[in-house]
């Protein structure tokens, strides 16, 4: 049973009645007819007895329960409790990737403050997640390229087949050519080395260093040949020179230390100027102070502080073979 | 702008339907308020429903129909949280990771509260908000915003909003954390 303007209707002649209303151009508002002593939902009668209402609708005790603690049906909470462990699986799972992105953030700070090597090792780490995001890979090729590490820009560089062309990779491919460029110049100093064309290979190194200026090797390797050309070409002024500008770049090696020592026994032995023989000596103690870290060290040290020392006293200048000829072939005798 | 029936998308993001109403069950049961039926998914529209009793509680009323956008926007945040590094910034092919961020993308598109939902707070509010009830005053903006952004979800405004708390909180909560 239905009510219309406070008077009780049935269903069929409510629904006469909303037809003949809507074509008149109005609408009635009809209420369904309710008998707060039925319950509404299990339909029983209480008698007398008024239910209270809930939501416009009487409810007995036992049915009023139920609307207020509607459970949860099973399948609702097995997949609640799948999604829960779900969350903390996927959470746990992505852990790794939770490390490699930190680092990733770090290595990008890193590449803003021009701080090449602190961020490849940061990229390094990211790599182990084996990404292909383009902008990732581009500037963890960009900070070992930066370093002189090749090898290990090849390694982010080969994790994708294509890169769409943007200005990073311009840069990036750049400094690759360069750098892969320089590596033949390389390989072509080596041969001429080994072919005892020390003057080739040194003027092909420094092209090489110039070309790809961020190896540190080839920029070393550079500077040690010269060193070696200006020995045998008995120009100590240019040997001491290039001794000491690889002592700026390797100030606690003691080899290079005593690569100064050497050059400046040299120029003693040429000159007789006596403040290059106490420099010398300074150096020397230098080295062998640097070098007691290491047996290796430690034995090259003797080795070349023998030679230098006897450079210094008798102000003749040999290179090691010839002093191993002179001095030391009587003593493995 | 192109036009995808409604229905579809509900059966493709349909953990979110699911999380929505289950959100609008949950607030009802701790607000005390009675429950006369509840469709956590179907084929149709809507998608899902819980039919309530109505409260002139405010605060009651705000947390039924708001509870959903919270619990679903928190739900996003967190799948995609475990999902955007590997999907998004790194770009590792991770199968796993793809479903995650379908999870948490399919959750925060439901997030929005329906019309009806917003029209009971919108009701109360300005009376509430009269009384300096600061639920009420705070919920200004908020409701405004998302009675904006629920009438513009013909214009994909749900999936805007999933990608952008699935992808933008996450990032910004790490960097900020790194």
């Amino acid at each position: 049973m239905l009510v219309v303007s406070g008077q009780p209707i049935c269903l069929p002649c409510a629904e006469k009645r909303a037809g003949e209303a809507k074509s008149a151009g109005h609408n009635l508002e009809f209420a369904r007819l309710i008998d707060p002593t039925i319950c509404g939902l299990c339909k029983t009668d209480y008698g007398s007895s008024e239910l209270p209402v809930i939501g416009g609708m009487p409810a007995c005790s036992n049915c009023a329960k139920g609307l207020y603690e509607r459970p949860y049906p099973g399948w609702l909470k097995l997949a609640m409790a799948g999604l829960l462990l779900l969350l903390a699986g996927s959470l746990w799972r992505g852990v790794p990737y939770f490390k490699a992105g930190r680092h990733l953030v770090l290595a990008e700070r890193a590449m803003d403050q021009g701080d090449y090597k602190t961020a490849s090792v940061h990229f390094d780490e990211v790599l182990k997640v084996s990404p292909t995001e383009q902008k990732v890979l581009l500037m963890g090729a960009k900070a070992n390229l930066m370093i002189g590490n090749v090898g290990g820009a090849a390694k982010f560089m080969e994790r994708r087949e294509t890169y769409p062309s943007s200005d990073l990779f311009t840069e990036v491919n750049d400094l690759g050519n360069r750098a892969v460029d320089a590596y033949k110049k390389a390989t072509e100093a080596e041969k001429l080395y080994k072919a005892h064309d020390e003057e080739g290979a040194a003027r092909l190194l420094r092209q090489a260093s110039n070309e790809y200026p961020q190896s540190e090797n080839f920029a070393a390797a550079a500077l040690n040949l010269e060193i070696s050309v200006a020995f045998n070409h008995k120009d100590y002024d240019s040997f001491l020179r290039l001794s000491q500008a690889l002592l700026d770049r390797y100030p606690s090696d003691p080899n290079v230390v005593g690569g100064v020592a050497s050059a400046l026994a040299c120029k003693y032995a040429a000159t007789g100027d006596p403040s290059y023989r106490k420099q010398a000596e300074e150096m020397l103690e230098k080295a062998r102070l640097l070098a007691l870290g290491s047996p290796e060290q430690k034995a090259h040290f003797e080795e070349y502080a023998e030679r230098i020392n006897y450079r210094l006293q008798s102000r003749v200048i040999i290179d090691k073979p010839e002093y191993d000829r002179r001095f030391r072939q009587e003593a493995k005798r | 702008m192109f036009f995808i029936p409604g229905f579809v998308i509900s059966i493709a993001t349909f953990p979110g339907v699911i999380l929505h109403e289950t959100a609008h069950l949950f607030f009802c049961k701790i607000n005390k308020l009675a429950v006369f039926d509840v469709c956590y998914f179907r084929i149709g529209n809507p998608a899902g429903y819980v039919v309530h009793e109505t409260t002139n509680n405010f605060t009651k009323a705000f947390m039924v129909g708001m509870g959903p956008f919270f619990v679903n926007s928190f739900f996003c945040v967190v799948f995609c949280s475990a999902a955007f590094m590997p999907a998004w910034e790194l770009e590792v092919r991770d199968p796993l990771a793809y479903f995650f961020y379908w999870l948490g993308l399919s959750i925060g598109m439901h997030a929005f509260p329906s019309t009806q939902d917003l029209k009971e707070i919108w009701r109360m509010m300005p009376g509430e908000a009269k009384k300096f009830n600061p639920l009420a005053i705070i919920s200004y903006p908020i409701v405004g915003i998302v009675f904006v952004l629920n009438l513009a979800r013909v214009v994909w405004a749900d999936l805007g909003y999933g990608i952008a708390i699935g992808i933008l909180a996450p990032l910004a909560i790490f960097h900020s954390l790194v």
